[in-house]
């Protein structure tokens, strides 16, 4: 008779190597529009698409935000999705990473004065990564999301 | 297209351009004359814009034939703040109607479904595009 | 009396954008439809009003991001009728390519998300890598893949050079057969057809009575272009033949843009190759009458109207847009009763809706705060 212990408080067991490795092999992406003029939106899509093709570091690009480590936001929020974004937040399961894409997200890029929007992203969620241009080339967006990877797994050791 | 002579009397014409003609409608019966407009064969609205120039507004109706732009304009004073609404005889107005109403705060009598457009129930505050 | 009330949006996985459905069904088929938008409004119209002339034409390059030069060259040349002001000729030559490669890339987008929306990844895959070749002959000339803020009042930004513009043709005879072979596979798919024949059919009281544009109204038997009513730019010139299909479903809406992409090659080659050498720019002095002018242009989506009213000033005193999605969402109630619930994302993607062009006003709204997820729509997710 033998018993496997696998693992509740340890640090270096089998079971928390493979969690972690899948972590870092396989992060899963969301990606919502909080109001923005689409340019964003599209250059995510050709990243996914064979040229650049984020596929091969096992990213996915899901519809649910339940099933997603990565949450990637476009746009200069607007008052009307405000409270739907942090709605969105909050149903993401822990560890989780931020990333704003895009100048309107990191400071409301031309939208500066329109009386529509409230405030640039890191005044309503914690970013993790920021990745400026307008829009940013899927190279950069693709460089963002790597070190978001990096930034989700020193998370998942804690 | 040259504008033809059956029209060129409907009302005030103020402005020309290459292909287009721009003219000012009296505000009682402007319904009456777009509706001889649109009898005539004129049946195609692109847009309609409205502007608040301190003393009324104006509302503009841009009508499209072929290659011809016809811009007819109203004025609604500001004391009676309403205008006839065109979907009984244009559906295609539905939409462009209530943005006119939301944005500059004139009523549309008759309009089937009045209410918010794009802007939320508790707006507070003036309409977005009137001055002063 | 209707069964059920399912809630589609604003966040769906069917778009990129946020729009609100209501589909009233009785079993799995629609019996109503009622629609709201204006989530993505930043207040761009206001906006316009407090930046001068030239500053603004950057801001109107981003009420979208796919028809961007569309909305820049149609204010643009807006702003050139109130000052009374032609454009040289090797300035409209490189406008008018510039706005037949984005109607390109829009086109083949929407190829990619019709496929996605009916299951068929790969044909996503395969447009989204056709349109790079499109997207490097943008990047050549203007120095960005979308939103290129090449215009300016009296021409444009930049010049393009003699080894460029072979490139440009290079790519675009590589794409000539891409296209073809895409045209080939679309049309004789049996599970495409199968989907979309018959469905979301407008016929041409529709189209006239509801005052319909674009390729929709193309593909129900209505021959209705800007670029041939209006002939700005350089389309008088270069002879340019409007693609009309008959059936007015679905299928004729995807045939009408398939034949569209291949006539825009058409043009792009003949107009590269017509450029001959001269200034790119006129002089311009900014003395702005007292004035109003309005002008149109075909979008990829459609007629798009800008009316712009002056006074005096160097800032414009209203700016007022009419883009063509925001014309067309009056025919969802048509195309979306009387069939299932599976072809709601297949119908609404034909309409190629651009929402955030609807949108232009501003919405705050403290009400409702549904998220609703697709995924049972959606099988394949």
């Amino acid at each position: 008779m033998f018993h496997v212990v696998i693992g509740c408080a340890g640090d270096n067991l089998i079971i928390d190597k493979i969690k972690k490795y899948c972590q870092k092999k396989s992060p899963w992406l969301f990606h919502y529009c909080a109001g923005g003029c689409n340019g964003c939106d599209i250059e995510i899509l050709a990243a996914m698409s064979p040229k650049y093709d984020f596929e091969r570091f096992g990213c996915l690009l899901k519809s649910s935000p339940r099933h997603a480590d990565i949450f990637l936001v476009t746009g200069t929020v607007t008052k009307k999705t405000k409270k739907r974004l942090l709605n969105l937040y909050d149903q993401i399961p822990e560890p989780k990473v931020v990333i704003a894409i895009g100048s309107c997200g990191i400071s409301t890029g031309i939208f500066q004065k329109a009386y529509s929007v409230a405030g640039p992203l890191d005044k309503i969620l914690p970013v993790d990564v920021y990745v400026p241009g307008c829009p940013p080339k899927p190279e950069a967006m693709i460089d963002g999301i790597i070190k978001g990877v990096e930034i989700l797994t020193k998370k998942g050791n804690k | 297209m040259k504008l033809p002579k059956e029209l060129k009397n409907i009302g005030k014409f103020y402005k020309q351009g290459k292909n287009e003609a721009w003219f000012i409608l009296p505000y009682e019966n402007f319904k009456d004359v777009i509706k001889n407009i649109i009898d005539f064969g004129i049946n195609r609205i692109s847009s309609i814009s409205g502007y608040d120039n301190g003393k009324e507004i104006e509302v503009i109706y841009h009508f499209v034939k072929d290659n011809f732009l016809l811009n007819l304009k109203v004025l609604v004073p500001k004391s009676l703040n309403k205008i006839d609404t065109l979907t009984d005889l244009l559906p295609a107005t539905f939409l462009l109607e209530k943005e006119l109403s939301e944005m500059l705060g004139i009523k549309i009598i008759g309009h089937p479904k009045p209410g918010k457009l794009f802007l939320s129930e508790d707006w507070y505050g003036k309409p977005p595009l009137r001055k002063g | 009396m209707h069964d059920l009330m399912i809630p589609f949006g604003p966040a769906h996985p069917a778009l990129p954008e946020p729009v609100y459905l209501k589909l009233f069904l009785e079993g799995e088929e629609i019996q109503d439809v009622d629609f709201s938008v204006g989530y993505n409004h930043k207040g761009i119209e206001k906006s316009l009003e407090e930046m001068d002339y030239i500053k603004s034409i950057f801001m109107a390059g981003r009420v979208c991001g796919i028809c961007s030069s569309a909305h820049s060259t149609c204010y643009t040349q807006t702003v050139e009728k109130l000052l009374n002001i032609e454009i040289p000729n090797r300035a409209r030559l490189i406008r008018t390519s510039i706005f037949e490669l984005e109607r390109l890339h829009s086109h083949l987008l929407w190829l990619g998300m019709f496929g996605h929306e009916m299951g068929f990844d790969t044909l996503f895959m395969l447009s989204f890598r056709e349109r790079e070749y499109v997207l490097d002959s943008l990047e050549l000339i203007t120095g960005k893949r979308v939103v290129h803020d090449i215009n300016t009042i009296g021409g444009v930004r930049r010049d393009v050079s003699q080894e460029t513009m072979s490139k440009v043709l290079k790519n675009l005879d590589i794409l000539k057969d891409k296209v073809e072979h895409l045209q080939n596979l679309v049309e004789k798919d049996p599970i495409i057809k199968k989907r979309t024949v018959g469905i979301g059919k407008l016929d041409k009281k529709d189209v006239e009575r509801l005052c319909l544009v674009g390729p929709v109204a193309r593909a129900s038997g209505i021959p209705y272009d800007i670029r041939k009513t209006d002939r700005y730019l350089a389309y008088d010139d270069l002879g340019f033949k409007i693609v009309v299909e008959n059936d007015g479903d679905n299928f004729a809406r995807t045939l009408v843009r398939i034949k569209e992409m291949l006539e825009s090659i058409r043009l792009v080659k003949l107009a590269i190759k017509s450029i001959k050498p001269g200034i790119i720019k006129n002089k311009v002095v900014m003395n702005f009458p007292v004035d109003e002018a309005i002008s149109r242009v075909e979008a990829p989506r459609g007629e798009l109207i800008y009316y712009v009213k002056s006074n005096g000033s160097n800032k414009p005193a209203r700016v007022k847009i009419r883009t063509p999605t925001y014309a067309n969402i009056l025919c969802l109630n048509k195309i979306l009763v009387g069939h299932t619930l599976a072809d709601v994302p297949v119908s609404l993607e034909s309409l190629d809706p651009c929402l955030c062009c609807t949108d232009r006003l501003t919405v705050v709204r403290n009400g409702k705060e549904e998220i609703i997820k697709l995924e049972d729509l959606h099988g394949h997710h």
